[in-house]
């Protein structure tokens, strides 16, 4: 056996069979169930069960039950229909079914929901599905005979019934009334407003909602057939198809109430679910104690079906299939002729010679009927038989009546209380609840329209007509469970009888559960169909449970494989199914039908397809309403935008909450036990404080030294730089000072001690020998030319260096003729010659200055190419001492001169005169041309000596002083030589000093590298 | 072409002057050097006629007037006046030359020489380097050696060595001199071609 899920009632989550607890949400899965199935196990393999023995055993005691289901039975000895006699008469089924349906019979109790596909094996044979089909074909048939006349039956896909169908099944088709007539009542609306007055008040909300959609039909323009079939798998389309039944107009007309019912997929996945619901609300409401309540209800009214079975129905034919089929397609007879108005259906008491299987399959399907005894404390069993057949009930009892309490809310509610300990032993409850029964045994009245009985069932119409989703969408199913009704539950035969020997021993749960499995695994079988089928009868988009079933794990799927689709499809609309009960019956009218252009109109089945082609005029408005349940479906899901405006970091995740939420529990208070029901205690772990960023940076090590340096350097540029110390200027005067006196003392000093220096005066300079020559040669009558050619400065070293040539020549009575282009050298020539003569020479026989010569180098050309008293320059001074100078003779030029002596301190006019006078002189070859020169102008000068343009010359004070030393004549160039050689020792001293001192201080000092 | 007349002056006495050289035109050649004297005269008279103006401005100057501009105009005037009552060759216009402008330019070459001992004295510390070195070498070593220290060959140097190093002056010199006439020849080859005219002002 597979394992199945088993839906938890609390958050409509599929759970492993065996959980005790949803873990999701930590409900109870199996409140009752939990020691009812430990209990049942061992009487399911032989041993009756301590509850059923007790109520067996004490179902003869309470006459009320008794008598009621002995009225029953009596009732409907009469008018039993001919296809439940012959039911009764075939033993067949019972002897091939028996044990399955015995099983089912005897273990009815613990059939759950969560049991259901768990119990179904999946690769049952075909027949056995059949045989499952069979059995809901007959309570199909049943119902449509008392509720279809006001759909719309399309032959359905062929289904092979005669592969697999056993002969008592085909016989139970024979038997089964092809329809029931019901009483029209036009002005019924949607909302079912049940004839409550006909119901006792302690009927459950199924009963009343059963009787509603037997008796109050509603009006005919109501959208009658579009859901029904959606509701309905294939099987029972086929069933419906081969019964044969076939409404007719008024019987449309008077199951109209019933049929917007069905269309609501929410509502017939919650159609098990809905009377047990109502069933613990009203129960909750009403706070009545259970021995009260059984007995409120053992006086109240039969309920309809009850009275239905009372009243006997019997169906129009009952002929075998092939009359079946035809009955289905013939038009039902009009209720009116059936049934009068106001009167329920007849309801078809099942006979006595009701076999077992089809007893254990009523106490199993048919259990709703004994539900109103069950309103206030419903047993264990009946409430997991309940849940189980809730589902498969949609397509077993189609019509019946909405529930007023919401599934879920009776689901919680039934719960909660089932998980009581205090909760009574179900084998007294349910011996309370048949108790209960009793007192509707009489209520032929009430079965027949009594008056008492209808005011009865309006006191609990208030609250019923809080119809609940779930109700409102199991009506439908259970409208079409009368007939099925009809036929007498062994349990209550049980109970009528009280003869617990009479049954079979109590059959094993296991034989029960493989009963179900025969019928579960018939199911899966029609998947195929089913599945088509689904989609049109939800008739509406996917549901969020449809969506999530292909998402589920692979785990989650190996739990629950089992589940038919036409199950899993009643699962995932179970969990949707949660409208406000008004709006749920106001809904109901406006289901949206299946359209032509419904992406889901390819998976309708071909009756359902047409059934939607011909939809009602309120179709649109109910795939209006559909759409509005599915806004309504998903209202927790913020826009996206709003979703995106909301802090992100503000909530811990949904699913964390979610987590923590189921794992609390309660452990104090009304809600002890139970776990996530207060999710507000999570609210705190729920939101927190939002991050607070900073902007605190956080660098690197690099990059704070980087940023260190930036720094340095930043400061280093905006501190001041200290400008380099001015050095005063007391050193430089001090040495300046010291060295001009240094060389002043070096100077005076040789003159003072007549120091004649370091070394003798040279013999022989540089072109000097030519020069002493030329002198030495001259002598009286010849006149030398002299040009006075050096400045006043240079007086000194001039006058030095000339004197000893001057005063040789003077001594030697050569005649002097002194000349000189600078303006100042006729004065400086005067004073020259006053020192060689010792007074002014005398010009006319000693020497003679002829003056200036203007011009410049102009004058030279003139005074070499002219006459001398054509010299302009001259003319002045010479023709001056011309006129009187006897030794110049007038027009003489220059060659008539011995030798031109030139005394000069500049090399530019020795040049000159070299230049332009020597052409001139060589006129002469005996005249010579010869240089005194400063030391300065020596070096210029001397080429032009060693080149022999020049005869001789020297230069300076040395030059002077070798002079004296040739002619030996000292004079005063030999005594300023000491003076000399010590002024130039001492220069030369500071000069070495000052190096040596700096190149020291260069060595020592530290260099700097450049760009470092 | 800018002022071609005194262009071809200038280029046409020139070649005048050249060729006297070579040609027997001393008389035409004489002519124009005479002038050429006489205008340099005038040019020296016209010098000292600036020379008094800018020390006259500098006596005016209303803010700061230069008292030595007063002295050499005071002493321009004097002699002046004195040589031209006197004449250039008066015994007292001699000694007025003689001991005021012979004594201060004499103390004026012999500051020099204080001053270009101190400069050598501090040559390292404004330029250091290799030429530095050799400067102040060279300087030394031909103070020694005019100085006569080292002697003229009979010294501590012997005379061949004493020769070699007081001819080096004269080979630079030579070369200087050398460089000069080549650019006197250029100059005056500009001048001749017209292609300098420092006339044209």
């Amino acid at each position: 056996m597979a394992m199945a899920d088993i839906r938890c009632s609390m958050c409509g989550r599929n759970n492993p069979e065996d959980l005790q607890e949803c873990k999701f949400c930590g409900a109870r899965l199996k409140p009752m169930v939990a020691g009812g199935l430990e209990s049942a196990q061992p009487a399911a393999k032989g041993e009756e069960t301590d509850w059923l023995a007790s109520l067996r055993a004490e179902a003869p005691a309470d006459s009320s039950a008794s008598d009621l289901v002995g009225d029953l039975k009596g009732s409907d000895e009469e008018e039993i229909p001919d296809w439940l006699t012959r039911l009764g008469a075939l033993d067949r089924p019972q002897e091939e079914g028996a044990p399955a349906v015995q099983d089912g019979g005897a273990d009815t109790p613990t059939f759950s929901l969560g049991r259901l596909p768990e119990e179904k094996p999946s690769g049952k044979p075909e027949p056995s599905q059949d045989e499952g089909e069979d059995w809901l074909l007959s309570l199909r048939s049943s119902g449509i005979v008392e509720n279809e006349p006001t759909q719309k039956i399309h032959p359905a896909p062929d289904v092979p019934e005669e592969d697999g169908l056993p002969e008592w099944l085909s016989n139970l088709g024979e038997s089964e009334p092809p329809s029931i007539a019901i009483p029209a009542e036009p002005e019924k609306t949607g909302t079912s407003p049940l004839p409550e007055a006909n119901l006792p008040p302690g009927n459950t909300d199924w009963l009343r909602s059963f009787a509603a959609n037997v008796e109050q039909p509603e009006p005919a323009n109501q959208p009658q057939t579009s859901a029904e079939p959606a509701a309905l798998p294939d099987w029972l389309s086929d069933f419906k198809e081969n019964s044969g039944i076939e409404k007719t107009p008024a019987a449309e007309h008077q199951d109209e109430p019933a049929q917007p019912v069905i269309e609501h997929p929410e509502a017939e996945s919650v159609i098990g679910l809905d009377w047990l619901a109502e069933f613990s609300a009203e129960q909750s409401a009403d706070q009545k104690p259970d021995q009260e309540m059984m007995k409120e209800t053992a006086e109240e009214p039969l309920p309809d079906w009850l009275a239905s079975f009372s009243q006997g129905e019997r169906p129009p034919s009952a002929a075998g299939q092939e009359t079946l089929s035809t009955a289905v397609e013939q038009p039902v007879e009009p209720a009116d002729s059936v049934l009068p108005v106001g009167e329920t259906t007849k309801p078809v008491e099942p006979s006595e010679e009701t076999p077992d299987w089809l007893s254990a399959f009523q106490g199993m399907s048919e259990e709703p009927p004994a539900e109103p005894a069950t309103e206030e404390v419903a047993p264990d069993w009946l409430r997991e038989f309940q849940q189980a057949t809730a589902e498969p009930g949609e397509e077993e009892a189609p019509a019946t009546p909405p529930l007023p309490t919401p599934a879920g809310e009776v689901s919680e509610t039934a719960f909660e209380m089932l998980e009581g300990e205090e909760m009574p032993a179900q084998s007294d409850l349910l011996k309370e609840w048949l108790a209960g029964m009793t007192p509707v045994e009489p209520t032929e009245a009430f079965l027949a329209g009594h008056p008492a009985a209808e005011a009865a069932r309006a006191e609990s119409s208030p609250a019923r007509a809080e119809s609940s989703p779930a109700r409102a969408e199991s009506s439908p199913a259970r409208a079409e469970e009368p007939p099925s009704t009809g036929d007498l539950p062994d349990w209550l035969r049980d109970l009528q009888t009280s003869v617990p020997d009479e049954q079979a021993p109590a059959e094993p749960a296991g034989k029960a559960a493989s009963w179900l499995q025969e019928f579960q695994q018939a199911l899966p079988a029609e998947e195929g169909a089913v599945e088509a089928f689904v989609p049109g009868d939800t008739l509406e988009p996917e549901q969020p449970g449809e969506k999530e079933a292909p998402q589920r794990t692979p785990a989650e799927a190996e739990t629950q494989p089992e589940f038919p689709s036409w199950l899993a499809s009643l699962d995932t609309s179970t969990t949707t199914a949660a409208p406000s009960p008004a709006a749920f019956v106001e809904e109901e009218p406006t289901r949206p039908a299946v359209s032509s252009g419904s992406p889901f109109a390819v998976d309708l089945p071909d009756w359902l397809s047409q059934f939607g082609e011909s939809g009602s005029p309120g179709e649109g408005a109910a795939a209006g309403a559909a759409a509005t349940r599915e806004e309504g479906a998903a209202p927790a899901e913020l826009p996206s935008w709003v979703e995106a405006m909301r802090p992100a970091q503000s909530a811990v995740p949904g699913g964390l909450l979610g987590d923590l939420t189921e794992q609390i529990v309660e452990k104090a208070g009304p809600l002890a036990g139970l776990r996530g029901v207060l999710p507000g205690n999570t609210l705190v772990t729920e939101f927190r404080s939002l991050p607070v960023y900073t902007g605190k940076l956080t660098p690197t090590d690099r990059q704070v030294t980087n940023a260190n340096l930036l720094e340095e350097m930043l400061s280093q540029e905006t501190e001041p730089k200290a400008l380099p110390a001015r050095r005063t200027q007391a050193p430089a005067i001090i040495l300046r000072l010291a060295v001009g006196a240094a060389l002043i003392l070096a100077l005076l000093l040789p003159l003072i001690t007549n120091f004649k220096g370091f070394s003798p005066i040279p013999a022989v300079a540089p072109g000097s020998a030519g020069f002493v020559d030329a002198v030495t040669r001259l002598s009286t009558p010849a006149t030398v030319l002299v040009a006075v050619e050096f400045e006043a400065g240079f007086s000194d070293e001039m006058r030095l260096a000339s004197l000893g040539v001057l005063r040789s020549l003077a001594n030697r009575g050569v005649r002097m003729a002194l000349v000189s282009t600078n303006p100042a050298g006729p004065v400086l020539a005067n004073h020259l010659l006053a020192e060689v003569y010792g007074r002014p020479p005398d010009p006319m026989k000693e020497a003679v200055n002829l003056g200036y010569l203007p011009g410049g180098t102009g004058s030279l050309l003139e005074l070499a190419a002219l006459p001398l008293q054509n010299v302009s320059g001259a003319t002045f001074n010479v023709s001056i001492y011309t006129a009187t100078v006897p030794f110049i003779q007038p027009g003489s030029r220059l060659d008539q001169f011995a030798a031109i002596l030139l005394i000069t301190d500049n090399p530019e006019n020795g040049r000159a005169w070299i230049e332009q006078t020597v052409p001139a002189l060589k006129r002469n070859p005996n005249a010579s041309f010869l240089v005194i020169s400063s030391a300065q102008a020596a070096p210029m000068l001397l080429p032009y000596s060693e080149a022999k343009q020049i005869q001789g010359m020297i230069s300076g004070l040395s030059g002077g002083a070798m002079f004296e030393k040739q002619i030996q004549k000292p004079a005063d160039a030999a005594k300023s030589w000491g003076a000399y050689q010590l002024g130039m020792l001492v220069a030369i001293v500071f000069i070495g000093i000052g190096g040596v001192l700096r190149g020291l201080a260069t060595i020592l000092r530290p260099r700097v590298k450049k760009g470092g | 072409m800018r002022a071609p007349f005194s262009t071809a002056i200038a280029i046409a006495v020139g070649l005048v002057v050249l060729l006297g050289y070579f040609l027997p035109i001393d008389s035409l050649r004489g002519v124009l050097v005479n002038w050429a004297v006489t205008l340099a005269g005038l040019a020296a008279l016209v010098a000292i006629l600036n020379l008094v103006g800018v020390h006259w401005r500098k006596l005016r100057t209303p803010k700061h007037p230069d008292l030595y501009s007063l002295v050499f105009l005071l002493a321009f005037l004097a002699t002046f006046f004195v040589v031209a009552y006197l004449g250039p060759s008066d015994p007292q216009v001699q000694t007025i030359v003689t001991n005021i402008q012979i004594p201060v330019e004499a103390t004026l070459l012999g500051i020099v020489a204080i001053i270009l001992t101190l400069a050598a004295l501090r040559l390292f510390s404004r330029r250091q380097g290799l030429m530095a070195w050799v400067f102040l070498v060279s300087v030394v070593f031909f103070l020694l050696l005019g100085s006569g220290i080292l002697g003229f060959g009979s010294g501590l140097l012997p005379a061949g060595m004493v020769q070699f190093f007081q001819a080096l002056p004269i080979a630079g010199s030579r070369g200087i001199l050398l460089g000069m006439a080549l650019g006197s020849l250029t100059a005056g080859l500009r001048i001749l071609m017209g292609t300098d005219r420092p006339y044209s002002g």
